[in-house]
């Protein structure tokens, strides 16, 4: 029903293409992530999505309609401002309040909606607040109960915990997340760390100079990267260049080192053991590998040592480009 | 030692500076407003300017029709005036918020220069302007519009577009920088939440710029109740305000009691305007 479809999709700003042929097919309830860096078009995907910025090329069908014939004030679709946004001129209960008091729902029915967002959000008892007397984490809430007021068909934020520490943000993934299961709401995640990325999606849209690089679960993200921008933005610094061929992958903990056998040689140039983790940096011809395993479960070797370097094939995948 | 000398040196210094700035405030402020106070009991005297005494018919004489509906009528057109200036300015300041850099630059340079000329040089162009030969009139019977033609001023109207005028680059400079910096997205996400375009004007940016725009119109509303030669260029007789009858009184009439009396009294109601109106607004903010 609230099944979103956005096809060959293309939003350029002047001579500058912003969007470049963009396809994603989202599942009613589904969690997307956009995951990118600066300026890869994360933020115009939203903006099209809301009807904020019109479109050049392409579709965005949800369930069945046209949105880009809808306008924005018409779409009902909640969006979280990576500014936040909220109305400074209004109080916390008239910030949720205000969509629901311009549609005209009657006062007793606003009332009891603006309680039961503010409880969902954990912020019950704070509604005659004025919205510059909150905490940063606060203001988050606010604005994510505001966006939930209308009970919008699809769910955009757009960097939402950028501002906030390490903590809150842990704190407030979670709860965006429980906050998302129970409504089983159709949501656009953006986000630029990867972390978050995977903490909080069903799928990931890994995204590059506006087009989109792979979209896959978490998991597979990071087992499969299905290119090297994809490998690296995701953290795998294995990238393993071989003559004539495409360069393969390997994660670092599936590195294994031996004193002789098969394998690659290399040169061992620093080493660290992070509590349980015994992490290596191995000089292979030009290039760095990293290597990781569990301290005490290989064997031991001293800085400057000779090492063959191999893998399991099943753990090592090529790369397109 | 040297040290906690050190640390009393800003307090001399901050002393100092406040009791220059007193004595600034005390010299050009105070006393003037002191002597013009003493002088409104003066009684006049035709052949020189006023004689000692202590009389209240300076006073007495305000409440005569005149000297009243003269200070009603300068308390609604700067009113009028302060709102009009106002209710013009923002609307374009948002607009031109919204152009691309150097359409802004040259927006902010041509008002930069609307407030390098004068308050006579406007008059005049404006007189000009409306003009039954040269002016507006003019133009419109050339192009068919207007078969007897008549000059616009001095009129009311006249006046008040001379007063709009002369505060228009005032306001709209005073506002850009808060409006050119706003967050944009709040405009959006009241979109987004379900408000049309065409109204996000009046539910988001009107009151969001409140707090801005109130005092800017009681600024302008003191503005105005000073601006002297609009209303002698562009009003008629019956329009001129109180600060024109003011120095009709004390130059013309070389009545210094009757002028500084009236001046007395046009204070008084500025600041109960003005406290009156900072009352209302406080008890409306949440
Ligand atoms: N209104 C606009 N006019 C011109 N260029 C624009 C406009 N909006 C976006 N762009 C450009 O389009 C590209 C994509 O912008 P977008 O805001 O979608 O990036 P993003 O992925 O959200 O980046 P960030 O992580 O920095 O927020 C950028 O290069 C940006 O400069
Ligand atoms: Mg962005």
């Amino acid at each position: 029903m609230a099944a979103l479809t956005i096809s060959n999709l293309r939003k350029s700003f002047g001579t500058f293409d912003a969007l470049k042929d963009i396809s994603i097919s989202v599942t009613d309830g589904e969690f997307i992530c956009l995951l990118g860096g600066s300026g890869c078009g994360k933020t115009t995907i939203l903006r099209l999505i809301a009807g904020l910025e019109t479109h050049d090329d392409g579709q965005i069908l949800l369930g069945s309609d046209d949105l880009t014939a809808i306008p924005c004030h018409k779409r009902n679709i909640g969006m979280v401002f990576q500014s936040l946004a909220l109305f400074p001129h209004l109080n916390v209960g008239d910030n949720v309040a205000y969509g629901m008091r311009l549609a005209g729902f009657p006062a007793a029915k606003i009332t009891s909606e603006v309680s039961r967002l503010l409880n969902l959000v954990g912020l019950s008892g704070l509604m005659d607040r004025s919205v510059a007397a909150l905490s940063g984490g606060q203001q988050q809430r606010v604005a994510i109960a505001r966006a939930l007021a209308l009970q919008p068909q699809v769910f955009l934020m757009d960097e939402p915990f950028s501002a906030l520490d390490a903590a809150l943000r842990d704190q407030m993934q979670e709860e965006i997340k429980r906050i998302q299961r129970d409504l089983g709401i159709t949501t656009f995640f953006v986000t630029h760390d990867q972390r978050e990325a995977m903490a909080l999606a069903d799928r990931i849209v890994v995204m590059n100079d506006g087009k989109i690089e792979q979209a896959a679960s978490p998991e597979e993200l990071y087992t499969r990267p299905a290119t090297r921008f994809v490998a690296e933005f995701i953290g795998i610094n294995n990238i393993i260049a071989r003559d004539g061929q495409m360069p393969i992958a390997v994660r670092p903990e599936a590195l294994v080192l031996g004193a002789s056998g098969d394998g690659i040689s290399g040169k061992i140039m620093r080493q660290r053991r992070l509590g349980a983790l015994l992490e290596r940096e191995i000089k292979v011809g030009g290039q760095t590998l990293f290597q990781s395993e569990i301290a005490g479960s290989g064997v031991s070797f001293d800085i400057g040592a000779e090492v063959m370097v191999s893998w399991p094939d099943e753990k090592a995948w090529a790369l397109p480009a | 030692m040297g040290a906690a000398r050190m640390m009393r040196m800003p307090s001399y210094g901050s002393r100092l500076i406040s009791g220059l700035a007193f004595g600034v405030m005390a010299v050009f402020f105070v006393v003037p407003l002191i002597f013009m106070i003493v002088v409104s009991f003066y009684q006049p005297d035709p052949m020189g300017f006023y004689k000692v005494d202590f009389v209240w018919e300076n006073y007495a004489k305000f409440f005569s029709s005149f000297y009243y509906t003269v200070s009603l009528r300068s308390l609604y057109s700067s009113a009028l005036g302060a709102v009009l200036v106002v209710a013009f300015a923002f609307p374009l300041v948002l607009f031109v918020s919204d152009l691309s850099r150097s359409h802004q630059q040259f927006w902010i340079i041509s008002l930069l220069s609307l407030m390098c000329l004068s308050e006579v040089i406007i008059g005049f162009a404006w007189l000009i302007l409306m003009s039954q030969s040269a002016g507006i009139p003019g133009f419109l019977e050339w192009i068919g519009l207007w078969d007897n033609p008549r000059s616009l001023s001095p009129s009311f109207g006249a006046m008040m577009i001379g007063l709009v005028f002369l505060g228009f680059s005032i306001v709209a400079l005073i506002l850009y920088p808060s409006v050119s910096r706003r967050d944009r997205s709040i405009e959006e996400a009241a979109v987004t939440l379900g408000t049309p375009p065409r109204l996000v004007f009046f539910k988001i940016l009107l009151p969001t710029f409140r707090a801005s725009l109130v005092p800017v119109t009681l600024t302008m509303f003191v503005y105005m109740l000073g601006v002297f030669v609009m209303p002698t260029m562009l009003g008629r007789p019956k329009d001129w305000t109180m600060t024109v009858i003011i120095s009709d009184k004390a130059l013309g009439d070389a009545n210094l009691p009757l002028g500084a009396a009236l001046a007395v009294v046009m204070l008084i109601v500025t600041v109960l305007v003005l406290i009156a109106s900072a009352v209302l607004t406080r008890r409306r903010t949440p």
